[in-house]
């Protein structure tokens, strides 16, 4: 499905660029995306003809639909109305461009167990996630914690690096579609090195209470 | 003719198989759900 989704992806990318009109630049916590297979197959019209190919090779489609693992970049109405509205624009032709963060662990799955909640991790880029397009030259550093000084000036004592990855969100009928950049965060291998030899050379400073 | 306008049954059932063997490694017969799934998408 997702080559079909490229060719429009690439001439709505193109058209936008070449019009050079206003654009539409939404910036959202969240973009519950949820499971893209059917939408997609939906979208391009395929959904039948995929279910019988399937049918003749002895696989159910509703079966691997069902394979597929709900996105977690998102808890609920914010995210769910964020790609609602990406993909109405795809559909009018709107050019639009959604900006999120890619959680790796941002949910965690809700279990009770002897009548109490336990949390288990969120793994569901565990597996490789077909509908995203790294950007290893998408990216920026991010500047944390620290202190400020008199002059009101930030030092930021750690840094993470922010990595785009792009997902095409095809409208109705497959004419169009726009981008959601999600960012990931990455730790800076060389960060983590250095915090390592701090902490081994560092002598531990005295309890506060002797 | 270009490849990605041909969206019969027939040229869905070959790219699909073609990501299953190629891009996955796999064949029909020991492709588990997760196998389809990455070939359909």
């Amino acid at each position: 499905m997702r080559d079909f989704i490229i060719e429009p992806w690439f001439r709505a990318t193109r058209k936008t660029y070449e019009a050079q009109g206003k654009r539409v630049y939404y910036l959202s916590l969240e973009f519950l995306i949820g499971r893209i297979l059917g939408d997609a197959m939906m979208n391009l019209g395929l959904f039948e003809t995929v279910k019988d190919v399937l049918e003749q090779e002895g696989v159910s489609l509703s079966d691997v639909m069902e394979n597929e693992p709900d996105a977690a970049l998102g808890n609920g109405g914010l995210g769910r109305l964020a790609t609602c509205f990406l993909e109405s624009m795809s559909t009018l032709v709107c050019p639009a461009y959604g900006y999120g963060i890619c959680y790796e662990h941002g949910l965690f799955r809700q279990k009770f167990e002897s009548g109490r909640q336990v949390e288990h991790p969120e793994d569901w880029l565990n597996q490789p996630h077909p509908w995203e397009f790294e950007r290893p030259e998408a990216r920026y550093t991010i500047p944390f914690k620290g202190h400020v000084d008199a002059g009101f000036n930030w030092h930021p004592s750690e840094t993470v690096y922010a990595r785009a990855y792009d997902m095409p969100v095809v409208g109705w009928q497959g004419k169009w579609a726009n981008t959601c950049y999600a960012y990931g965060a990455h730790i800076r291998p060389s960060c983590l090195i250095w915090s390592v030899s701090i902490q081994a050379i560092t002598p531990l400073p005295p309890h506060p209470k002797r | 003719m270009n490849v990605m306008n041909d969206l019969s049954a027939d040229a869905l059932r070959m790219r699909i198989t073609q990501h299953l063997t190629y891009t996955l490694g796999k064949d029909k017969t020991h492709a588990s759900l997760y196998d389809w799934r990455m070939a359909v998408s």
